[in-house]
């Protein structure tokens, strides 16, 4: 009997079941003037320049709201989806 | 055998079932709504949901740091398959024991932020407001 099929069945399910396993992106954020802190979907990570993680395995979220923060400056605001996030995103802050 | 045979089938059918149950139904979603300015002090706003105020159930207005809660209705418009929806907040000037005064339509001290949010946004919603200039 041929079980191919089945797997493969099986295998797209597990595949359609777990859509965002693994699904991790890096990128380096910095800012001028440096030292802003780094929000992440509203929790602090970081200060400028820093390597930030962000995941999007979490309940099939789509987009990651950065925001990026400096006294006497006006914030930074930044979405990404998955596809979207580069390796390195610099912002220039304005005085506020 | 036949029933064994077609077991593998069963998740798919499962899956495709809750994916068509999901994309016909509305999505109900707490967030928690917190404003804070450019030095990271708290600071109290009213939240707005599609311009229109986000009442309370005993429609009062609501003021962050709150949780609200956001229904998203199916639309075909969008590429998520669900309606997008505009959160709001309008920083108010507050008294000692902080309420806010009643004076809601004088200049805020703080600059109102605005929002597209997503059905499948993180649930903590950081809004940072910058100074108004124009606050006396």
């Amino acid at each position: 009997m041929n079980r191919a099929p089945g797997l493969i069945l099986l295998v797209v399910c597990l595949l359609s079941v777990l859509p965002g396993c693994g699904a991790i992106r890096m990128v380096k954020i910095d800012s001028r003037p440096t030292g802003a802190s780094i929000f992440v979907d509203g929790v602090n990570v970081g200060v400028t320049p820093k390597n930030v993680k962000l995941d999007y395995s979490r309940a099939a979220q789509s987009r990651k709201i950065v925001q990026v923060n400096h006294r006497y400056y006006k914030p930074g605001f930044q979405t990404w989806t998955f596809e979207e996030v580069p390796q390195h995103w610099t912002i220039e802050l304005k005085e506020e | 055998m036949k029933v064994a045979r077609s077991l593998p089938i069963l998740p798919l059918l499962v899956g495709v079932g809750l994916l068509v149950a999901s994309c016909s139904a509305p999505v109900k979603r707490s967030f928690y709504v917190e404003v804070i300015n450019t030095f990271e002090e708290k600071v109290p706003a009213l939240v707005y949901l599609d311009d229109e105020p986000y009442l309370t159930d005993g429609s009062e207005p609501t003021f962050a740091p709150a949780r609200v809660e956001i229904v998203f209705p199916p639309s075909e418009a969008e590429l998520s398959g669900f309606a997008i929806r505009k959160l709001s907040v309008r920083p108010v000037v507050v008294d000692e024991e902080g309420h806010a005064t009643p004076e809601l339509e004088a200049e805020p001290p703080y600059r109102e932020r605005n929002r597209v949010i997503f059905h499948n946004d993180a649930a903590a919603l950081l809004f940072i407001v910058e100074q108004n200039p124009d606050f006396r």
